[in-house]
């Protein structure tokens, strides 16, 4: 049949600009993937009934595949109607399964057991996470910080390493937490040569470092220090050009200082609430931050959702008032993930329960050694009553869990209105001062509790034994926010902290297909790393 | 002619599709003799897309067997942008089920030879033996496919001209720049649609009123491009009470009537109403 030739009419008219219309797809010819069945965190909204497609490692495009490729997919596997998550992403861990990474080792020793935490974490759905390293000397440094390079996941060896955590050294020694003092930085007068002297940097120059970090070769992810020492803030610029994350912790700042950090590039706050001066109204220091106006960003900020590092109040009060800067962290230490048994921790024996640590042979919580510092225990909360189960401990004072009695260890130590008591608020029917009558308290059963290791407040969490799940499932308990939110705040939003937002923590064409299936009640079923299932069975900590 | 009147745009995509899973059931294709669907793009067939991909969902139809041509693709447009057809017909449909990549057929607005492209299109169709169920919307000037007013009702496959109306009408999609929509499409005829053994048309809204009207009420004519239908010796007219305020009240009357017969005769459980 003799078809007409139609006038050239589509040369005359000029079709819609568009980029090579039909530019070449290159053409794996790897296996792929379909994942069908499950409800996917896209893009903000849980779709129902989607399916993922998987090639090389990656989430692919999907309509360029089944148009460009004309293929069908070479596997499909049925999610079973679970919500399919980004891999979570952990932005501060301090060591897992008895493994501390701050303590030095041979580096056939510290690979080994980097991998086993790798591996151990996936079962918790952590498929990336930043090794953290506690305030530690040069040397330290110097010899851990190289083995801390980024590397990618497996399922084989783990969760992918995005770079060191380096909470400390400079910070401030008042707000020392569970560090060590003698290891303190005062001062960076030398700005980026100082940080690079003492981590071991290996660009000379913020940009040289810069370079490094883009292709990865970088180890240094992300710097918790206090803004107010001498040459801090003046430093933050040039880390920040660096390609390091500026994260404010550990610090006295007032909250205009903490307001000019963030200025000056920091972009995270380390564990909110611990660590730094407690809220108070007329200076709300670094929490502060939360309140800015709109016109001054407002950081990401790190919240240990365990329920005993932060009252669960305070946990909603930030949410609700910055939900979108919220990231989950666990600061978890190596007690984290040991199954029931007889450890040695640092310098001292102990025995691992079902859900806490004592000294081997005693009841005593684990905790007066620097290394682990006095500690709160805790496990995973999915209860209505939170301290239901949990007990509280500081150094020298025991209080059975009981939800007064946490309440009274959270007042401020400071006598800041001067009115000849240490709590702002009055007490036992005490009217001294300014200060509102605060009768909601049972005042007979107020101890006199001190600060033991001076940062701040009465409960002293060092680390924590939570695992990032459950810090998920915590989360909505306390705040009541959506599930895309909870599930932003492990993944959404520390990897936009980070910078890697097109490759993890997301679910689109491109990322990495590091993946966690969950049940309704947020309990991991199945992982992928890389776009292999990973044999959760096979993972033995 | 049939006219099947629905309560709405749900009941008639219920129906639509229904009818279509009933008619593949019938055929039961095989590879070599798989089941060959025309298939339109726009705002009517979503419902019916949307159930249609809920019964292969629920494992009542497999699309294994089933050669798809599309009605119409915009010429310049990447495949992959997300107002193309290609795009609308993966998001609605082929992501859902199991049809063949190979089994797929759309026009390339993107081929350097345009009338090349159209005159394959026509072939392909012929080497698979012609299309069993053409289905289609309308337009709201009775254009079926990409064949305004004044299309020769023998049309085949071929470059259009949009109507400058058609273009301002899918600003929305092209951030409301008209600068920026294609302003040519690919298209089969009127010719091609008819060829098939059987065409359904959805019709629905009361947008749509007039153009019924005058496709099914009044002479086959250019310029209400579906009144091709009339000619068409199984011919299906699928469309919503508020399609119909403009026929006449004894027009819906009777086709309304056979309806009430062919229940009678087949059984009230074996009509198609709702879900």
């Amino acid at each position: 049949m003799q078809y007409p030739v139609a006038l050239q009419l589509h040369n005359l008219i000029s079709a819609p600009s568009s980029p090579e219309p039909n530019a070449i797809v290159p053409e794996s010819t790897a296996k792929v993937i379909k994942i069908t069945n499950c409800r996917v965190l896209r893009d903000g909204k849980i779709v129902d009934k989607d399916a993922i497609w998987i090639q090389d490692g990656k989430i692919i495009d999907p309509h360029k595949f089944f148009w460009y490729q004309k293929r069908l997919p070479d596997e499909v596997l049925d999610a079973e109607g679970l919500l399919v998550s980004p891999g979570f992403i952990e932005a501060q861990i301090n060591g897992a399964f008895g493994v501390d990474f701050s303590v030095p080792s041979d580096q056939e020793t510290y690979e080994r057991d980097l991998t086993k935490v790798s591996r151990g974490l996936l079962k918790y759905g952590t498929t990336s996470y930043c090794p953290t390293i506690v305030s530690s000397s040069a040397a330290v440094y110097h010899k851990v910080l190289p083995l801390l390079k980024p590397r990618p996941g497996s399922s084989d060896s783990g969760a992918s390493i995005l770079g060191a955590h380096v909470e400390g050294p400079f910070i401030n020694e008042a707000r020392v937490g569970a560090h060590e003092r003698k290891v303190l930085q005062a001062s960076a007068n030398n700005g980026y040569h100082d940080f690079k002297s003492v981590y071991g940097l290996e660009g000379a120059t913020p940009e040289e470092q810069r370079k490094l970090r883009d292709m990865d070769l970088h180890s240094v992810k992300i710097i918790t220090c206090a803004p107010e020492l001498d040459g801090v803030m003046e430093s933050i610029p040039d880390l920040v050009k660096a390609g390091i994350t500026v994260s404010v912790g550990h610090s006295m700042a007032n909250t205009s200082e903490a307001e000019k950090a963030v200025l000056q590039g920091a972009t995270f706050i380390t564990h909110l609430f611990n660590a730094m001066p407690q809220f108070h109204h007329r200076d709300p220091g670094v929490i502060g931050l939360l309140g800015s106006r709109l016109d001054l960003p407002r950081p990401y900020y790190g919240l240990i959702c365990d329920g005993i590092h932060v009252h669960p109040n305070s946990v909603k009060i930030a949410y609700d008032s910055h939900p979108e800067g919220v990231i989950l962290v666990t600061d978890a230490m190596s007690a984290m993930g040991l199954s029931p048994g007889n450890y040695r921790l640092g310098n001292m024996n102990v025995s691992k329960e079902s859900d806490r640590v004592v000294v081997e042979g005693t009841n005593v919580l684990a905790g007066s050694n620097a290394l682990i510092g006095p500690t709160i225990w805790s496990t995973s909360i999915v209860h209505s009553d939170v301290y239901e189960e949990h007990d509280v401990y500081d150094d020298c004072e025991h209080y059975e869990g009981s939800e007064h009695s946490l309440r009274i260890i959270s007042l401020s130590v400071s006598d800041t209105d001067d009115d000849g008591d240490v709590y702002d608020q009055a007490l036992s029917g005490d009217t001294t001062g300014d200060d509102e009558d605060f009768t909601s308290f049972k005042p007979t059963s107020s101890p006199v509790l001190t600060d033991v290791n001076n940062d701040g407040d009465l409960c002293c969490p060092s680390s924590s034994v939570i695992t990032l799940d459950a810090c998920m499932r915590n989360f909505i308990q306390f705040t009541s926010c959506s599930l895309v939110e909870a599930l932003e705040a492990v993944t959404l939003h520390p990897a936009v902290l980070l910078g890697i937002q097109e490759r993890k923590g997301v679910i689109k064409p491109g990322a990495d297909a590091d993946l966690v299936f969950l049940s309704d009640d947020l309990y991991v079923k199945r992982v992928f790393v890389a776009g292999e299932e990973v044999d959760l069975g096979l993972i033995h900590v | 002619m049939r006219l099947v009147i629905r309560q709405d745009y749900d009941a008639v995509s219920y129906h639509v599709a229904k009818y279509v899973k009933e008619r593949i059931k019938e055929f039961a294709p095989t590879a070599n003799n798989p089941f060959v669907l025309g298939l339109p793009t726009g705002s009517s067939p979503v419902g019916v897309y949307r159930n249609l991909v809920k019964f292969h969902q629920a494992g009542e139809l497999s699309f294994k067997h089933i050669v798809t041509f599309n009605m119409d693709e915009y010429v310049g447009l990447p495949r992959d942008h997300p107002e193309s057809y290609h795009s609308f017909m993966w998001k609605h449909l082929f992501k859902h089920v199991d049809i063949l990549p190979e089994n797929v057929h759309i026009l390339d607005g993107n081929a350097k030879d345009l009338d090349l492209e159209c005159h394959r299109f026509e072939e392909k169709i012929e080497a698979v033996g012609g299309i069993e169920l053409f289905l289609g919307g309308i337009g709201p000037d009775g254009h079926i496919a990409f064949n305004e007013p004044g299309s020769s009702l023998n049309s085949r496959t071929r470059v259009k001209t949009l109507a400058y109306e058609t273009i301002v009408a899918n600003a929305r999609f092209f951030d409301n720049d008209i600068t920026k929509v294609p302003n040519l499409a690919l298209t089969v005829g009127v010719g091609t649609v008819m060829d098939a053994r059987e065409v359904c048309v959805i019709i629905t809204g009361a947008h749509k009123a007039l153009a019924l009207a005058k496709c099914i009420e009044e002479g086959v004519n250019h310029m209400w491009t579906v009144s091709a239908i009339q000619l068409h010796p199984r011919g299906m007219v699928v469309c919503d009470e508020d399609a119909t305020l403009e026929l006449h009240v004894k027009t819906v009357n009777y086709f309304k009537s056979i309806e009430k017969v062919h229940e009678q005769l087949i059984g009230s459980d074996n009509m198609v109403f709702h879900e």
